[in-house]
């Protein structure tokens, strides 16, 4: 799997384990948590890919990040 | 001592029918062991782990009670047993000489359980005023004396004959 | 020390809100009521003679040795079986007491070997103390009486022997085996004279129920049950006492020597941890550190596929750190990095991070925790504001109902395990929740209420049912849950819990569990007095591992089982200083204690101390340095103490990763699968020359005290201070109580630590600080550390690895008792008699299925790699899963496991892999699934 592959399977399951709040709680709650713990290297990787592949939680944390 | 009685041959699926069948008593260790002897006349030591297993106890719990007690025997037995009390009271109105007696007739050293007829001490039968006692089977016998002992022997070979 | 030899009191210590006064000898002595006179003659300075007694087990009174005099009453009662009474006299020497005394020696006497000179237990033996207290001069017997002076030894067992002739039938090792370890392996095979202590039913030591755990060596007053070493080498003239270095029980132990050779471990009566008991790593399998293999000298190579060549410590030094400037240089400051070892002290794994966060110039430091309870980190953390189990090992002693998830204590924790059967002995129920039927589910002695057999990966699943249960049946505490957590959080989370969607009978299609036995356990758990939540490697190796922490906090919580003695949420925690290391801040985005690097406050104290910027974004975890690597980013590693190439999933993947750095150090104490790719070795020390502090599950900080001089002539810490200072960041420490000093100064939690104070209360549970000195065995007590309480939804988001056509079958991975994670250790000791081989176990219809017998070669196979192993045929397991350790790196496990990891932490999902498994007919089979000989084969 590369290296962005694995990005995008991360974000969708952190978003997925969010679910059981709204859809813009979930995409907040997942995004906080990219920050907490990703390097500024893999948060720059993520956005320099394509929205491919996120589910759409997922794609709005993504947004969120790109901020 | 088997005394006639109908035996099962020993097989596992049978000593675990007999296990499972007194396992929910309270305290069922002494209780299955004695139901496995009554069945088969003696413990399997492949009991063992069976009872061990079906009680959840460990091996060596259940080694040490059927090592701790006499009846627990762990060969086939003898079809008739002799037991002749060897205790003081006893000891003092002869029993000493029945024990010779018997061991002389039957040609087997006391305490002796193989063969067709047993010969074992025990000390007190609790029937000193009766002395010298035994028991033949498992019936108790008292004010035993040589003839009577030598008669009771004779049957005993006769119907093993 | 010199050797030091702990008081026996005889009897236990009994518990009792009253107290009696005794006069013994002369000697007024206030006791709890219920103490023997035995026990209170030892506390009064007035020892009793004893040989059947040992305050380790309860009063036997079968030798009659402690035989006293009672005023006012009749005969001469033993003293360890008669409780004081307030205001009694008692006389524990007259010329009755002694005459008896002397006769009951005389008779052990008359059947007991005289070769007392030559005789092992010589210097260390009860029964010729005895007879020298009794004052025995004669044997009216004689000596050419009935004996058992013919009976053969039993040197089955690796490490100690059985000597019939010298036992006294006083039944200690029996009552040890059965009271203290709790698997009665030992008992008393005939009677009277013929009196035989046995092992099984009639079997040699190493074929019975036996552990190995020593007990019996230990309960033992004379030679019969002798440790080898001491047959050996002789009796050990001093004593240090130190930590164990296997698991995260972290028992104490008298390291018993002369000169620096260890003669034998003994567990310390007073370890906070332990209590005086062991388990068989701990007290034998310390042989490993004075192994052949163990290297003593800097290894350097240019590239991996040259030879290894010894260098000086300067030249591994130098040519480590203009190694790693280089690579910062061409690959920017990111491209290095280093991973904290789980098995070495604090202090060593403070200056670690320290040296990359400051040196390094980053925050990519990781540990070991990452891939085992990183996600007790996160899930605790979140509910409950800190990251480390609630309790001490002793509050389960006031447990009612034990719940046991995803845990194999009697195998990994052994000496827990004992205590918590002590308890389930007693009566406390236990509830168990695993795919296998562990041993506690029903061994000896004990069964588990309910066994919830669920399938891999259910995890959150089967603990929403349980709580959807408390909720909806109105089970909750909820005046608990008013007091002490936040309403808001609680009401979002009971409304989802209560949804149809997570009911037991919706949920058991998906897990494998009846739904009436969640029902049944939910209410036992709810209602049966003090819970307690245990939970191991089974709950966070997973894709949820995070989420079911949080799961088991929530249910904690709904309970009201948080904050005093006898409940708590507590992981088991693998390693023996995995706790410590995560606390010592090896973590990329946490600084020491547990606080991130984003907040600047926090950051400034660091920079104030170490006199550096230090960055505030969070750095690399380890798969994400495996990643990294791959893509060509990250290209200088420092590994310590960690064998990430067998221990990590999906070796492949790890190797490749390996294969692609410029520049890998290893600091560890043989070569191992990870050095293989390494061009500096950096030899380290083993626990019995380090000089440091463990912290164990309990988060009881134990000092490690050095027994030998390093035998690679450096502490650790040493070695990493100069690569720090070659890197151009000064470090330099006098000895590692300084360092220990610098870690009370920036942790709050740990503000009052020093080796003094360890020193002086033999170990400590952090926190210890002002508000609370002495430390802290149970946390939450009033309070959650986050303030209230907070309840979490953990929706159940099953993982994507299942079992398809291909791979019809689930792996799930342990431990087992004798071998200690990949080995290392384990396998260069006598421990190989028991598991000399990883085996694959599998279901009876399973294997029938494939035409697999017992013992069979067999090929594993999953979507990441292959690998064969023997099979054991076993109905431990439900159909469709099977099971394997990860001990050998020869048939290596983690071949064939996966990448997937848990959404919060990355932690490996070690505990569902899709497999198949088929027979291997040919050994070129075997051969062909066995990719590369591992560097360390053959060894043990």
């Amino acid at each position: 799997m590369s290296d962005t592959q694995a990005l995008v399977r991360m974000l969708n399951q952190i978003a997925a384990n969010h679910s059981y709040l709204d859809a813009a709680g979930a995409a907040q709650a997942t995004a906080a948590h990219v920050v907490r713990f990703w390097t500024p290297q893999m948060r720059a990787d993520l956005q320099a890919d394509s929205r491919e592949g996120l589910s759409p939680i997922a794609a709005v944390a993504a947004d969120l990040l790109a901020n | 001592m088997t005394c006639g009685r109908a035996l099962t041959p020993y097989s596992a699926e049978a000593a675990l029918a007999v296990i499972r069948e007194h396992a929910g008593l309270r305290g069922p260790l002494l209780p299955v062991l004695h139901a496995l002897v009554k069945t088969f006349g003696y413990l399997d030591p492949s009991a063992v782990p069976l009872v061990a297993a079906e009680l959840n106890l460990s091996r060596a719990d259940v080694h040490g009670v059927v090592t701790f007690y006499h009846d627990f025997r762990t060969t086939p037995a003898a079809t008739h047993e002799i037991r002749i009390c060897r205790a003081e009271a006893c000891q003092s109105v002869g029993g000493e000489a029945l024990v010779a007696s018997a061991s002389a007739k039957l040609g087997v050293p006391v305490g002796s359980t193989q063969g067709p007829i047993a010969l074992t001490e025990v000390f007190c039968l609790g029937l000193c005023g009766l002395a010298p006692a035994a028991q033949i089977d498992g019936q108790p016998v008292g004010r035993l004396d040589q003839s009577q002992l030598a008669g009771l022997i004779d049957g005993l070979q006769a119907s093993t004959a | 020390m010199t050797l030091l030899k702990e008081q026996d009191f005889g009897t236990p210590a009994v518990a009792s809100d009253r107290e009696v006064t005794v006069n013994i000898d002369g000697h007024d002595v206030t006791v709890p009521e219920g103490t023997s006179i035995m026990r209170a003659a030892g506390l009064a300075g007035c020892e009793v003679p004893k040989l059947c007694a040992t305050d380790s087990l309860k009063a036997f009174g079968s030798c009659r040795l402690c035989v006293v005099e009672v005023e006012g009453r009749k005969g001469t009662p033993a003293s360890c079986t008669t409780p004081v009474a307030d205001g009694m006299v008692v006389n524990t020497q007259s010329e009755k007491v002694a005459k008896l005394r002397r006769g009951v020696m005389e008779l052990y006497i008359s059947d007991h070997p005289l070769d007392c000179l030559t005789c092992p237990a010589n210097g260390d033996c009860e029964l010729q103390d005895m007879a020298g207290v009794v004052g025995l001069r004669d044997v009216r017997y004689g000596y050419s009486g009935e004996n058992h002076f013919d009976e053969p030894k039993d040197e089955s067992n690796p490490y100690f022997t059985f000597d019939p002739t010298k036992c006294i039938s006083c039944s200690r090792c029996v009552r040890a085996c059965d009271e203290v370890q709790g698997t009665f392996a030992l008992t008393i095979a005939g009677r009277g004279f013929d009196s035989k202590v046995t092992a099984g039913a009639g079997e040699s030591f190493l074929e019975s129920e036996c552990v190995s755990c020593g007990a019996c060596v230990q309960a033992c007053p004379t030679s019969t049950l002798q440790e080898k070493s001491v047959i050996e080498i002789g009796m050990p003239r001093r004593t240090v006492l130190t930590t164990c270095a296997y698991c995260g029980v972290g028992c104490t132990f008298k390291a018993e020597l002369a000169g620096d050779q260890v003669v034998r471990m003994v567990p310390y009566k007073d370890g906070g941890a332990n209590e005086g008991h062991s388990c068989v790593k701990g007290r034998f399998a310390w042989g490993y550190a004075t192994h052949k293999d163990r290297i003593t000298t800097p290894l350097l190579r240019e590239s991996i596929t040259d030879p290894w060549r010894e260098a000086t410590w300067e030249e591994a030094i130098e040519f480590s750190a203009r190694r790693l400037k280089e690579i910062q240089a061409k690959y920017g400051v990111d491209s290095i990095g280093g991973i904290t070892s789980s098995r070495c002290t604090n202090e060593e794994v403070f200056v670690v991070q320290k040296m990359i966060r400051t040196a390094f110039g980053n925050n990519n430091v990781d540990t070991c925790a990452r891939v085992c309870h990183s996600p007790t980190g996160y899930g605790l953390s979140q509910t409950f504001g800190t990251s480390a189990g609630t309790q001490d090992f002793v509050s389960v002693e006031s447990s009612d109902v034990i719940l046991l998830i995803g845990a194999n204590p009697t195998a990994a924790h052994p000496v827990f395990a004992s205590r918590m059967k002590q308890r389930l002995r007693q009566g406390a129920k236990l509830i168990v929740i695993d795919p296998r039927r562990i041993d506690l589910v029903r061994s000896p002695h004990v069964q588990a209420s309910h066994h919830l057999q669920l399938q891999p990966g259910t995890n959150v699943a089967v603990v929403n049912a349980l709580a959807h249960v408390v909720v909806t049946e109105d089970l909750v505490d909820h005046k608990y849950v008013a007091e002490r957590c936040d309403p808001a959080d609680f009401a979002m989370w009971a409304e989802f819990i209560s949804r149809p969607e997570n009911s037991p009978e919706q949920l058991e299609a998906a897990t494998g569990v009846p739904a009436a036995e969640v029902r049944a356990a939910a209410r036992l758990f709810a209602t049966g007095g003090n819970g307690a939540i245990y939970y191991g490697l089974g709950v966070t190796e997973h894709s949820q591992g995070s989420t079911m922490v949080m799961g088991m906090a929530n249910l904690a919580m709904a309970t009201g089982n948080i904050g005093r003695v006898g409940v708590g949420v507590n992981p088991l925690r693998g390693q023996n200083n995995v706790q410590g290391a995560c606390d010592m801040g090896s973590f990329p985005h946490e600084l020491p204690g547990y606080r991130h690097v984003s907040d600047d406050a926090v950051r400034e104290t660091f920079e104030s101390i170490w006199g550096r910027e230090l960055v505030s974004e969070p750095g690399l975890r380890i798969p994400n340095m495996f990643d990294a690597a791959v893509a060509g980013r990250f290209k200088g590693m420092f590994v310590q103490g960690e064998d990430i190439a067998q221990s990590d999933p999906n070796t492949s993947h790890v190797q490749a990763a390996l294969g692609s750095l410029e520049l890998l150090i290893v600091q560890d104490l043989f070569i191992n699968e990870t050095a293989a790719f390494a061009h500096v070795f950096l030899p380290g020390t083993s626990f019995l020359e380090k000089d440091g502090t463990f912290t164990n599950a309990e988060r009881r900080i134990n000092r490690v005290r050095p027994v030998m001089s390093p035998r690679n002539g450096k502490q650790e810490w040493q070695v990493v201070s100069e690569l720090a200072s070659a890197l151009g960041y000064p470090m330099h420490y006098d000895q590692s109580s300084q360092i220990m000093d610098e870690i009370a100064a920036l942790t709050p939690t740990f503000a009052g630590v020093s080796f003094k104070l360890l020193d002086e209360l033999g170990s400590v549970q952090w926190p210890c600080n002002a508000a609370a000195p002495e430390g802290t065995p149970i946390m939450h007590v009033n309070k959650f550390v986050r303030g209230l309480g907070r309840f979490i939804p953990t929706p159940y988001v099953p993982t994507d690895e299942r079992a398809n056509r291909k791979f019809p079958l689930i792996l799930t991975t342990g431990r087992i008792l004798s071998q200690y994670n990949v080995g290392a250790q384990t396998r260069r000791t006598a421990n190989v008699v028991w598991h000399s081989e990883d085996l694959l176990e599998l279901h009876p219809h399973d294997a029938e299925e494939r035409g697999i017998a017992d013992g069979a070669w067999v090929n594993i196979a999953s979507r990441a790699g292959e690998t064969a192993m023997r099979a054991r045929v076993t109905d431990r397991l439900p159909v469709g899963v099977v099971y394997t350790t990860f001990h050998h790196p020869i048939s290596g496990a983690n071949v064939v496991t996966t990448d997937n990891s848990d959404w919060a932490t990355n932690c490996p999902e070690y505990k569902v892999t899709a497999v198949q498994v088929r027979p291997v007919t040919a050994p070129a089979d075997v051969a062909a699934a066995l990719s590369s000989e591992p560097v360390s084969a053959g060894i043990g």
